[in-house]
This record gives C-alpha cells, structure tokens and sequence, in this order.
C-alpha cells in the first residue's frame, strides 16, 4: 500500500470538515453524511410505441444493493428477538438413546430449547415425507438436526448447543450408492428399500436397432455431489400475535408450499400462517423446501419472543440439500453416417439420506438423458438410491447438467469413432420442428440447430478445424 | 506443456414440473394515473424475476417498465403460486400476469369505448394511451380510462388470473407423454488450454448460444448466462463436496471446498438465438438453467 | 464492555461493547450499517469487505478495538448526498449485481484497488475480487497491509461485474 504518509498523517490529525476541503488527490473516502435517498431519479426508458419486451430495463433493485440497502433476513430485527441455533448430529447412522438439555436450559439467557418430540409432525418432504425437522430416535446423516436452542444472542445460543449432551448408538451405514442398491447393503430406511424411486422410458425396439447398429460404442460417466453454496446462508425469523397468528420470513423460493409444510407440522390451519418471501441472496435451488421455520416457530412460542434463525456456513453445506452425484451408463448404435439408431441409458443417482427433490430430478433427469437427438429405438432406467449422506436435492437444472456431461461427452466418443466432424454429428441428429422427444411428444419452437450453428459461427469452428 | 483444445455441447432443459401442474396466479391493478401494481407470489431470489414481469406487464398495458411496481411474496397478500424453481417464471408466472392484464385492460377498454365513440374490440393500448386501431389520432390517457373506471363505470380496473402449463401424464412403464409445455435450446463452444504434465484445465473462452423464445430482458439473460457459465466452470473443474469413511464432510466451508474466482472466468460471450413460443407471454419461455452445458464441454476425462 | 471509538464513514462514532466484538458486529449491530454481510464468519468469501484506511479486509477478522481511532468506510458512505458513486452507477446501469449480497464487498474491493492504483489492468481488475481464504486467520492492522480481502460471488463469478460494469470505461474516464 502505497499512500503517502503526509496524508495518513493528515488524516490522523485533522477533523473529517477540514479533510473534505482538500483536493481531490488525497483521494479520501467519500463523506456521506446519512441522510436521504434516492439520489438522482431513474431516468424513463420509454420508448416511441413501448415495447417494453426486449428492452435492457435496468433492475431497481440493483439501486438498492449498490447502495447496500437491501434488506436481507440478517439485516432485520424485531424488537426482544431470540437467536437460535441447531445442534447437529455429527454422526451418519445411529439411535438416538438420550438427550439431555438440562444444562443447556440452565443456562442464563437460553429462552428455549426444542428436541424432535415436541414437533407435532415431525416430517416433511415435497414427495416423501421422510426428513424429520429434528431427529427423534434415529439419525440418517452427519447433517442431522438433533436439537434446537434460542438464547438472547447468537454466541449464547452457540455456547447452548455445545451443552446439549446426546447419546448416539452407532449403527450401520452406507455411502456408495452402488453399494446401496444390492440386496445385502444396510438399509437406510427400514424396510423399505434403499432404492426409492425409479423411472423408465421406451420406445421403439432396441434389442432389434442395435442388431442393425454398424458400431455400438458404450460409455460410463460419473459426476459429483456440488453444493449451490449461495452467499446468503438459509434465515428465517418467526413472530407469533396474540392471536395465535403465525408470521414467518424467510429465504424459501415457495412460499405457498412453505406455508403448507408449515401448517402440516404444526397442525395449523393455513389462514392461520403468513409466509414472507424477502429478497435472497441466491437460492439455485438450495432454499425451496422448509429447513427450520416450524422449529423457529415452536421456539418462538415457547420463549413468547421472535426468534431468528441464520445457518453457518458450515450447516450450508452439512445440514442443506446438495447436487445429486449421478452414475451414468450409456450404449449408443450408430449407423455408418453417424444416425443415432438405438440408445440405452441407466443412471443411478445418490439420493442423499432423504428423498426432498429427488423424485422431481430423477424425472426430468430421464426424460432429458437421451439429449436433444432425435433417436427412434430408445430405453431408459433410472435409479434412486439412499445413503447416509447428506440429502441430495434441488439444484439448478435438477438433474439436467450432470446428463448433459454425459450425452455430449458420449457424442465426442461417437465422433470420434467414426473419423466425423463434433459439430457435424450433432447437426445431423439435432431435433427439428415437429421431431418427437423420447416420450414421444412432439416439440414445437426448436431451434437446436440453430443455436449449434450460431455458437460455432461465432466461435469460428470451422475456420479453426485442427 | 500446454496444449489447447476445443469442446462442443449442446443441450435441451424444459420449462416448468414434470407433468404435475404448477400454476401461478397474478393481479394487476391500474391506478387512477395510468401506473400499476402487479401482485404475484413469485420469489425474487436475484435473477431479476420482477423486472421481467414489470416488463410483461407493462407491454401488455401498453406502458412503460417504470410505471408498474410489482409486489411479491406474501401469502397474505399475494395469490399463490408455485414459485421460483425449474425457470419457470418468466413463462407460467410472466402468461398469468399478462392474462390478468388484459383482464384489466378489458375494464379499461370499456371506459375507453364510451369516451372514444367506439366499441372495446377496436381498441389497442400503446404508449400510456388507449387509442383506436387504425386511428390512432382519437385516444385517451389510459390514466384517464382508468379514473374513469372507479367514478363513472365504478367498476376499478382490477385482473385477476392464472395460468398452468398444459401436459399430458406419462405411462408408468413406457414414459410416454407430453411432461412439458415447452423446452428451450443452447449450445456452447469452449476453449480450453490443458497442461498435459499437471492435467490442470485453463478455460479461456466460451462462446454460448441461447434460446429463450422473445427475449423479455435481454441484459438480464446474459447474466444469467453468465452466472451459468461460472457455475459450470465450478461444476466441471473445481467443486466437490468430499466425505471421509464415517461419512463426514471433509470440505464444508469455502476455504476448502473450491468456488470459481474471477481469474477462473473465460472470456464469454453470448448470443441469443432467435425463436418465437406461441405458448409463452409474448413469445418467452425462460433461460434459467440450460447455461450449465459449459461442463458438458472439451472435458476429456470421464470422471468430472 | 469496553468503550470504542471509530471514525466511519467519515464521523466519529463510539459504541461500548464486550471485548471480542469483531468490526463486522460492531458495523452491523452497534452502528445499524448493515451493508456489511455475514457470509461465513472466517474470512473466506470477503462479503464483509469494508475498507480501513483505505485498505480492504474482511471485518469479521478483525475486533473492534483493533479500528479505534481509524477510518472506516462502509458501502453506506460511498455516495453522497446527490450522486451514486461511480462504481454503483456502472454496476447499477449494466444490471451486473443480481441478487446483491456480494455487492458492497465487490464495489469496496474495487473502489480500495482504484485508490491504490488509478490505472489498473484487466487483470488487476480480475485480481481485487479473488477472495483470499483466511480461514480464522485473525488479521491485524498491522500485518494487513500486502493482505487484501477479495469478495466472492456465486451468481456471476464476478466476470458480468467486469464486463458489464464497464469498469475499464470509468478509469478511462477519470484519466
């Protein structure tokens, strides 16, 4: 840092009146001396004949981050608001056979303290209700919320969670979801299987389409657990009336579904519940089902105070749903010109230790794993498997990303193979206007071509063939 | 020593759930000086939702993106709707506040006929007035429509409506069926230098070609391209959440587990490819999502 | 509870608080300057980014009583009274903060990069937002200089922040 030491001197010694006197190549900071805005008016982008599809229209709310006034979750408080904090297990597989809060709630300036019993429903799930809010007897992965504190602030509720002392009973565990799917494996969830949802798509005959295949070319690729890792961590605040009316702030991306999850664990009725959707500072998909509102919910009731719940970082990626890591196999039969004549995929993801979007994923994922080729003979099957590992969800394309690796990765091999072009290869299974998808429905508006031939225009693809 | 190469993908995504319906409800309600609010239960979770909607709304008023305010998030105030997930607003959120619009519009349009001398079918909204099509000369400040909708009609120019994409149930053996109203197309080309002692991946450029249908924002979609692109360059070549044997996460904070910077950033560029989805709020259908073909891209090893 | 006296934003303002305070707490909770962002506590992601003389650092690093006397600058006194300071005019024009949280802590990176360099290249540019993980590394005022806290973003990897906050244009302009 290079500032010449008469100025830091100066700046030392002299009040910020003299200082903003001064010329400009001191370079201090600007004095802002707190007071309105806004500041100079958004200028009108009105046009002859609006058309206001298709304009650039700048964002007001870029105004309001720049100037970091946007309102987060953690930038709101409430008067006597709590501060809560979850105790997580630690631990992949176990019973619970004690938890003992005495000391936690001995403490001065702990308000509450909520175990898994005390939640009326203690489940919850977008398809399978299988994540309790707070484990009761068992514990499904190292992420698992086992107890919740409020205190009056965040490091007292910290120190509180520390003082909770649970007794776990270790119990088998399995993390591979290859390992889980056989017949010996533990299962995650007695009795039910570890695989707990699948999927499959036919059409065509492809037994008969690879017999007629000049090359069959297989290829198996794999992709790994990812977390959206938002720069804004899950937070909610929870606020009841006087009259039994429940108000909850929050980063969900669903606030209906929010208020229905709501209602359904803590047995209210739904008129009964507001839910605030505040501006967030990125979800990608990590922030649209319920993680702690019912438990800073029944915090708040019990302490008579709001109560505020921020994860750390730490719990954004133990305690929050991740990308599912897919196993993907693929057999292609090809014609002697590069037409796709037969495809067969098999994807088994890790569906993490609770089911949350991953019946959502596994279907988009099938029908998109065949990619945007037009494939007349075509067999799918697809896998979800638990494991004890933190729950895999939703994550901005839900699948879609992780067979797009592998379809297009198994399209250079088939290129490849036969001495053609990438882009050429491509053009010449592309879907077109009318082409039937792999459940057979026919596409409209497709313009897959055109946007292989835009990209390798512009990037020069032709020009630059090695 | 570095070698260079190039890689080529290209991608589907659709809009919208898979076959179940997920529908959205919207309110738009125009004021006494032609300026309106749009109620929607939509989240804003930062890729610019409200804007585009201020902007599908404002076109179907025939105003300008300044004049309309949209409130959302709030289940007392605001109608349902399914939410911000699978790139669904623009095109199931952004169709029922158009249709609640012109719901709207249609209560303007019958002050309008009785000022203007004509019937409401032969009237169009443009630029903040509602005028006779073909004539254009004989219009009304649509704030003064919208006046005159609360004293004179005394019906205020309120639209309500919602919208659900239209899918047919797939076979649960064969998987046959219409799971999507639309879908949307990309690809992207990207360079990448690869040292071939350390396998390190250098991306250097990407070039991405988007569909989208009409393009609302066209500013707002390459960010979004953009911040797909970072996320894929993070996907394929830096992230990843590690367990040990106990099944523990070994990296869970951003020290450890690798976030791409912005010396990690190729230089990108983005073009829209032009498409029409008559199904969508004036032609769109969305982006969110399909900008993660990045990873699909020149990788050369099998295992991301 | 130990009394601390900072100068931010260019006044003098002074709040009593327990020891182990960090300048984030102190910012946020004292002062109700909430442009500051919690994004992991350990310095790793830089939202916290706030500029002590003149120096970018992450304020979750640093305790309260390690800023007493000193200038702090946070995203609230960029812009006075009648204008947004260049840097949020760019960003604002072009759309580049999306969902924001990263925002202030891109805008201080940048503006402490421009105060120690007026002429920066691209690659100086790219350079003032990589984050340097701290990972619990107290920092102090005086090992901070040469340590420079950069800001972290998910949504657009910084690179629309550059590209589409013309930042190059700006300099130019000030030359």
């Amino acid at each position: 840092m290079d500032r010449k030491p008469e100025v830091i001197e100066l700046e030392r010694r002299e009040t910020p009146g003299k200082l903003q006197g001064l010329e400009d190549n001191l370079r201090l900071p600007a004095v802002a001396p707190g007071g309105d805005f806004p500041i100079e008016k958004l200028v009108s982008e009105a046009r002859q004949q609006t058309h206001a599809v298709g304009q650039r229209a700048t964002r007001s709310d870029c105004r309001t981050h720049g100037l970091g006034q946007t309102k987060y979750i953690a930038d709101l408080a409430l008067p006597g608001m709590l501060h809560a904090k979850i105790k997580r297990a630690g631990i992949a597989s176990a019973h619970i056979t004690r938890i003992d809060t005495a000391a936690a709630e001995a403490m001065p300036g702990v308000m509450a303290v909520l175990i898994g019993r005390d939640i009326p429903v203690n489940s919850f799930g977008p398809s399978i209700q299988d994540q309790p809010l707070l484990a009761h007897e068992r514990v499904f992965h190292a992420g698992d919320g086992v107890a919740a504190v409020a205190a009056v602030t965040e490091q007292l509720a910290a120190d509180a969670i520390e003082k909770i002392a649970v007794t776990y009973e270790p119990m088998p565990a399995v993390f591979d979801p290859m390992a889980a799917m056989r017949d010996d494996a533990p299962k995650v969830h007695p009795p039910n299987s570890n695989i707990y949802t699948t999927k499959r798509i036919a059409k065509g005959d492809v037994a008969k389409a690879f017999k007629e295949s000049y090359l069959t070319l297989e290829g198996r690729f794999c992709t790994q657990m990812v977390e959206h890792a938002s720069m804004e961590p899950h937070a909610a605040i929870a606020d009841w009336d006087a009259n039994g009316r429940l108000t909850i702030w929050s980063t969900l991306g669903r606030i209906n579904l929010g208020r229905a999850d709501i209602a359904r664990t803590l047995k209210l009725p739904l008129n009964r519940i507001r839910v605030i959707g505040t501006i967030v500072g990125g979800n990608f998909g990590g922030k649209n089902e319920i993680t702690q509102e019912p438990i800073l919910a029944l915090l708040a009731k019990k302490s008579g105070r709001p109560v505020r719940g921020i994860f750390t970082r730490d719990e954004e990626f133990t305690a929050t749903t991740t990308r599912h890591p897919f196993v993907m196999e693929y057999s292609t039969g090809v014609s002697r010109e590069g037409h796709i004549l037969a495809r067969t995929v098999r994807l088994i993801i890790d569906g993490g230790a609770y089911c949350s979007w991953t019946e959502t994923t596994l279907g988009k994922a099938s029908i998109l794993a065949a990619g945007p080729y037009r494939i007349p003979n075509l067999l799918i099957e697809a896998f979800a498997v638990y494991t004890n590992k933190t729950m895999t969800g939703a994550m901005r394309g839900f699948g879609a990303p992780q067979v797009c690796f592998a379809y297009e990765s198994h399209m250079d091999d088939i290129a490849n193979a036969l001495g053609i072009d990438p882009l050429d290869i491509r053009l010449r299974n592309a879907f077109e206007e009318g082409s039937e998808s792999p459940t057979g429905q026919t596409l409209h508006s497709v313009v897959i071509k055109d946007s292989l031939l835009k990209a390798a225009q512009q990037f020069g693809w032709r020009e630059a063939r090695p | 020593m570095k070698r260079r190469g190039r890689g080529i993908a290209c991608m589907w995504y659709p809009i919208g759930f898979t076959v179940s319906a997920n529908p959205s409800a919207a309110t738009v309600m125009v004021n006494e000086d032609g300026t309106a609010t749009v109620l929607t239960g939509t989240v804003e979770t930062g890729q610019g939702s409200l804007t585009v909607l201020a902007q599908i709304a404002a076109e179907a008023l025939g105003t300008s993106t300044e004049d309309i305010h949209v409130v959302s998030a709030d289940t007392d105030a605001t109608p349902m709707d399914t939410g911000a997930i699978a790139s669904r607003t623009t095109y199931v959120t952004g169709n029922a506040i158009r249709m609640a619009a012109d719901n709207a519009k249609a209560i303007l349009f019958e002050a309008a006929a009785q000022v203007l001398g004509v019937e409401p079918g032969q009237l169009e909204a443009r630029d903040r007035n509602i005028q006779v099509k073909g004539f254009p000369h004989r219009k009304i400040a649509i704030g003064e429509a919208a006046k005159r909708c609360q004293l004179v009609l005394g019906r205020p120019p309120i639209g309500t409506a919602s919208w659900n994409p239209p899918t047919v149930a797939m076979d649960p053996d064969t998987g046959q069926g219409k799971p999507f109203s639309t879908y949307v197309y990309a690809t992207q080309i990207a360079e990448v230098d690869v040292d071939d002692e350390t396998g390190e991946v250098e991306v250097i450029r990407v070039v991405a070609a988007h569909d989208c249908g009409t393009p609302v924002n066209p500013m707002l979609v390459e960010g979004q391209i953009e911040g797909g692109i970072a996320m894929g360059v993070g996907f394929a070549l830096q992230e990843e959440i590690l367990f040990d044997a106990a099944g523990t996460q070994v990296n869970p904070n951003l020290a450890n587990y690798i976030l791409p910077t912005t010396l990690d950033m190729p230089k990108i560029e983005v073009h829209i490819v032009e498409s029409y989805d008559p199904t969508g709020p004036f032609g769109a259908k969305g982006v969110g999502r399909a900008d993660l073909g990045a990873d699909g891209s020149g990788h050369p090893q099998r295992d991301l | 509870m130990t009394p601390v006296t900072v100068i931010v934003n260019g006044h003098r303002r002074t709040a009593s608080v327990a020891p182990e305070t960090t300048l984030l707490e102190l910012l946020r909770d004292s002062f109700g300057l909430t442009g500051a962002k919690l994004g992991c506590d350990v310095g790793d992601c830089g939202a916290c980014t706030v500029l002590v003389d003149g120096q970018a650092i992450n304020a979750c690093l640093m305790f309260a009583g390690q800023v007493e006397g000193r200038h702090v600058l946070t995203i609230e006194g960029l812009a006075s009274r009648e204008r947004l300071h260049p840097l949020q005019k760019a960003l604002e024009d072009n759309g580049a903060l999306q969902c924001g949280f990263c925002g202030p802590g891109i805008i201080l990176s940048a503006k402490a990069l421009l105060e120690q360099n007026p002429a920066p290249s691209m690659q100086d540019i790219r350079a003032c937002w990589k984050p340097v993980p701290m990972h619990g590394l107290r920092q102090d005022h005086r090992s901070r200089w040469g340590r420079r806290a950069g800001t972290a973003c998910r949504r657009c990897g910084s690179a629309t922040v550059v590209r589409h906050g013309k930042i190059e244009t700006w300099i130019e302009s000030r030359r």
